[in-house]
């Protein structure tokens, strides 16, 4: 679980003011109904890359034990994506959409979902979630910045069902 | 952006009881958005 946390404000002699400790959680809250969805994948040896170049992959959907590569009727929920390097690199991820598989073949992105970056690890938490679009594709960027061959584990986290509440 | 190549992963997709796992995964090159 991932949360987010912010230092308490110390204001004179006395106690904390706790009303302005928030915490945003990233990871939802299952409700009947819902699947917890993890997708993991670990690439190895993957060619070097120079700034701004990426890999991309396709999120792929699992709908009755087959892959698909468009978003099903049901709704995914993606709330969290990391991925981690072996070394203390530069790494980038980043969630896209394209409005159909003929557009992500022809590479005619819909719309940037979010871009995360770190040393080492990058995370990108969405919090409110990214309710997958029935018949759009969705795609992962991930890139290390090391400027030699690398490894790379890129984990994805969704909730399946129940988001029609999601604004 | 680049043509797919096929690349040997490590892969898992599991949702709720379901597991699928792949050892192979088309990939390509694209640009990054620059400046976010």
């Amino acid at each position: 679980m991932s949360v987010q946390t912010f230092d308490v404000a110390v204001k004179g002699v006395g106690w904390k003011d706790y009303s302005q400790d928030v915490q945003v959680a990233t990871e939802p809250f299952i409700r009947a109904g819902q699947l917890r969805a993890f997708y993991s994948t670990r690439y190895s040896n993957l060619a070097a890359l120079t700034w701004p170049d990426a890999y991309e992959a396709i999120v792929a959907f699992l709908v009755d034990t087959t892959l698909q590569n468009t978003a099903p009727l049901r709704p995914y929920l993606f709330y969290l994506i990391s991925a981690v390097a072996d070394r203390n690199a530069l790494v980038a991820i980043s969630l896209v959409r394209y409005n159909s598989y003929a557009d992500y073949l022809s590479g005619v992105i819909a719309e940037y979902l979010g871009t995360a970056y770190g040393y080492g690890k990058a995370v990108l938490e969405l919090v409110k979630g990214v309710a997958a679009q029935h018949g759009s594709v969705y795609s992962v960027l991930f890139a290390e910045y090391s400027g030699d061959v690398f490894n790379l584990n890129v984990t994805l986290h969704a909730l399946i069902g129940g988001v029609e509440e999601i604004e | 952006m680049s043509e797919e190549t096929e690349v040997k992963v490590k892969g898992r997709i599991s949702v709720g009881k379901e597991q699928v796992n792949f050892e192979t995964q088309k990939i390509r090159k694209r640009k990054l958005r620059e400046g976010k």
